[in-house]
Parts: C-alpha cells; sequence; structure tokens
C-alpha cells in the first residue's frame, strides 16, 4: 500500500470517502413533501408592466370610483364633522421615479425584488436618470448637486469591492464583504439614527492597488476604482437588505468633494425609505 | 436539460421536479455528507433543501443557475443541522462507520482520524468552502458563487481551513502518537 503524507493529496482522499448517491428513501419523501406542499406565489411586480395598461387600469378603476360617487351622493346624508378624514397613501397611489423628482415627494421603488417607498428630501432638487439595469435591480439618482445614489437589491454586486471577478447574486453581510475585500480603508461602522429600517454604513476609500479599469467578468451592476471614496449604506429590509452607495469621482469624472454635500443628503434619502 | 426541467417545475410539473431530484440529488448528498459527516443528518438536510427549493422555484429567476441556487440553501441548511447536532454529541461516534465505507488507500486509519478530528473542529462554512473547492473541484471564484459569498472571504475561509487541517497533521506527526514510523 502506497503512502502519502502531502496534506493536500490526504485531504481530497478524505473528502472522496463517505456516501455519493441520494437513498431512495430520501428522493420518496421529498416527492412526498412536493405533492403535499403547495409552491410560494410569486408577487407581481409593484411597478405595473407598461404605463399603457397602469393608465387604462386606473381609468377604469376612476370611472368605477367616481361612478360609485354620484351613486352614493345621492342616497346618503353625511353628519356634519369639524374636520375632514384624512386618508393615508396606498402603495398603488404613489407615484413612479421618472424624469424630475420633486423634493418632499415619496416614491415607490418600482420593480425591486423588496419593494420600499422613499421620500425626495426637501433640502434639495434631485433628477432621476431612468438607469435601471440588471432587470431592475438599480435605481439611479442623480441629485442636481452632484454625484451620484445607486440603490441595488442587493443582484449582480461585485464579489470583491477592490478586486472584482464576477458578480454575486444576493447581497452579502456588508460588513464582511468589506473586510474580505482586501485593499479598501473602511471606517467605523455607523448605525444610522431616525430610520424606521435597520440601516448602517461605512466610508470607504479604494487603496492603491485596488481595480484601475478593464471588463469584469459578470458586469456586476457597479465597479469601483483605484482612489474612490464611497458611503455604502446596509438597509435591512424585512429578511433581507439593500444597498446603497454614494458616487463622487466615481461617477461620470466628477470629484470626490462631492460627497460633502451628497453624503448627508444621502442620509436624509435612506431615513426616508419605509417597507411593507 | 437541467433548465427545461427547471422550468416546468417552476409551472409546478411534481414529475419535472422529480427528475430534476433524480439529476442533482446524489450531489446534493455528496456535498451535505462531507459538510455534515453524519449520513442521517445529510439525508435530512437534503430533504429538506429540496422541499424548499420546490416551494421557493417561482421565484428563481435564472433557469441556469438553478445548481448555485440550490447548493446555497443546502448549505445554509447544513449550516442549521450542524448547530443543532453540536448539542448532540453522541453523534460523533455515529459517523465513523459511514466514513469507512469506502476507504482510500491513500489514508492511513491514523491520517483519517486526524482529518476527521482536524475536520470537526472547522467551522461549517470553512468545511463548506474545502468541499466546494478540494471535492466538488471548482475554483475559488466559482466556490464564492456558489456559496454566494465575496471572493475574498472565500480565500480567507479555503487558506484558514487548509492551514488548520494541515496544522492538524503536522502536529500529530511530532506526537508520539505517530512513532510506529521510527525503528523499533
Amino acid at each position: 500500500m502506497s503512502v502519502t503524507h502531502d496534506p493536500d493529496r490526504l485531504l481530497q482522499a478524505f473528502l472522496e470517502e463517505g456516501p455519493d448517491v441520494m437513498p431512495d428513501r430520501v428522493f420518496i419523501a421529498i416527492q412526498d413533501d412536493v405533492h403535499r406542499l403547495r409552491q410560494r406565489t410569486v408577487r407581481g411586480p409593484w411597478r405595473l408592466p407598461t404605463m399603457r395598461t397602469f393608465l387604462a387600469s386606473a381609468a377604469v378603476i376612476a370611472i368605477v370610483v367616481a361612478g360609485a360617487g354620484v351613486f352614493f351622493a345621492s342616497r346618503v346624508v353625511f353628519p356634519p364633522t369639524g374636520t375632514e378624514p384624512t386618508a393615508s397613501p396606498s402603495v398603488a397611489d404613489l407615484p413612479e421615479p421618472e424624469g424630475v423628482l420633486d423634493p418632499g415627494v415619496t416614491y415607490d421603488s418600482g420593480s425591486f425584488t423588496h419593494p420600499f417607498a422613499f421620500t425626495v428630501p426637501a433640502t434639495a432638487g434631485t433628477r432621476f436618470n431612468e438607469d435601471i439595469w440588471e432587470g431592475s435591480h438599480t435605481l439611479r439618482l442623480r441629485p442636481q448637486t452632484g454625484g451620484a445614489i445607486t440603490i441595488h437589491d442587493g443582484q449582480g454586486l461585485p464579489n470583491d469591492l477592490c478586486d472584482p471577478t464576477g458578480a454575486l447574486p444576493d447581497l452579502p453581510n456588508v460588513e464582511e464583504w468589506l473586510a474580505g475585500s482586501v485593499g479598501l480603508t473602511v471606517s467605523p461602522m455607523v448605525q444610522l439614527t431616525g430610520s424606521t429600517l435597520s440601516v448602517r454604513y461605512w466610508d470607504i476609500e479604494l487603496g492603491p492597488d485596488c481595480y484601475a479599469g478593464g471588463d469584469v467578468p459578470g458586469s456586476p451592476a457597479i465597479v469601483f476604482s483605484t482612489g474612490e471614496h464611497h458611503r455604502l449604506y446596509e438597509v435591512q429590509v424585512g429578511s433581507d437588505a439593500m444597498l446603497v452607495a454614494t458616487w463622487g469621482r466615481g461617477y461620470q469624472g466628477e470629484g470626490d468633494n462631492v460627497l460633502d454635500s451628497l453624503n448627508p443628503l444621502t442620509d436624509e434619502l435612506v431615513r426616508s425609505f419605509t417597507s411593507e | 436539460m437541467l433548465a427545461t426541467l427547471v422550468d416546468r417545475a417552476q409551472k409546478g410539473d411534481e414529475e419535472a421536479f422529480a427528475a430534476l431530484t433524480q439529476a442533482v440529488g446524489d450531489r446534493c448528498m455528496a456535498i451535505a455528507y462531507r459538510i455534515l459527516r453524519d449520513a442521517g443528518l445529510a439525508e435530512d438536510a437534503v430533504q429538506t433543501a429540496l422541499t424548499t427549493a420546490w416551494r421557493e422555484l417561482p421565484s428563481l429567476r435564472d433557469h441556469d443557475r438553478f445548481e448555485p441556487w440550490l447548493h446555497r440553501m443546502l448549505v445554509n441548511v447544513c449550516y442549521g443541522e450542524a448547530k443543532r447536532r453540536r448539542r448532540v454529541s453522541a453523534n460523533v461516534l455515529a459517523m465513523v462507520p459511514d466514513a469507512l465505507q469506502t476507504p482510500d488507500a491513500t489514508l492511513t486509519v491514523h491520517d483519517r482520524d486526524q482529518l476527521e478530528r482536524g475536520f470537526r473542529r472547522l467551522s461549517p462554512e470553512q468545511r463548506a468552502v474545502l468541499v466546494f473547492h478540494h471535492y466538488l473541484g471548482l475554483t475559488i471564484a466559482e466556490v464564492a458563487d456558489h456559496l454566494g459569498i465575496p471572493l475574498g472571504t472565500a480565500k480567507s475561509r479555503v487558506r484558514y481551513a487548509t492551514a488548520a487541517l494541515r496544522g492538524a497533521l503536522e502536529a500529530d506527526a511530532r506526537t508520539p502518537v505517530n512513532s510506529k514510523e521510527r525503528p523499533a
């Protein structure tokens, strides 16, 4: 019997041992479960498929509501009240982010995996450039004061922030992601206060050995470059998380000095996030 | 082929899912056993992962990514099983016969024992990267993709786990237990 002391070979031989066939009883048990369990129903995208469909549906609803209003108004006498009742806006009432977004207005997130609503900070005008990449998993907001803010539901992000070699299918734990991306200077974590959702953020700087151009396999939704500064927010939505990133120099050659105003603006924007 | 089955199963076709289960079940069993080092727990993990996959299949957007998606689910189930198992220390002895089912001539009983002990000292997350890298033969980037972890994290886990196992073997080589190789 030949015996090796190469640890890699020993490990490989060790891992080769053991069962590698699924027993029939497991297969039968799975089939029983499958027959018994219904598949989860996937909710449709929050954003309606087309504006035309949306308008048509809205028109039908408006006609029905108006008709019902006329019908009941002729029959019902309302008691006098001192104040008008205030209806809380539902998700369907929220506008979609297109074109110029008005300060103070609340918008829906479009067809994100984790729908959320956000309010444009009243302190600054914000222009939305209709860039939604990766099958509606990224929303980009461009404040008129410079730079950009990108919001990601977690799909298609780079596997390594300093040395990207592919894209991730889901957003990882951001703290672990940052720690695993060697070459970044990362600030201590800050828990953002005043938000209804749990939000924490880090300011990062990409060191001299980080990515400096070229195609990244998998075409991640974002790729940072050496020397850039960004603020990264991890926003907890239900049991999952979204990522928000600020862009100064990395966005169309603008300088990182815009981050002085962009980061507080983004803090305010992220504080406004609400989820169902 | 797999993508076609996924497409049909996603629409509620139970026969297609049965065929999918046949196609991927063996590999799932191999992965789960090697992370958990217990055939019974591995069977439970495979059943849970595939049942969950059936329920969640409508949410899978890219049919070509079924296996990485399933593997990530399986590994997460294994992590949960491993945590539960820590509370049941009696299982440790029950695993040895499984490991000896198909002995490899490369390994001495002593090496196997040391590797088993070293492997058990690793976290389930570290075991998973070793299984995907050394057993399935995936590159580190592919391991990161299958496990849904950053590349840097995968690299560091492989590095640490490999070093820990080497350390276990080398430390053992310096102990009197290994003295059988000395002249009597």
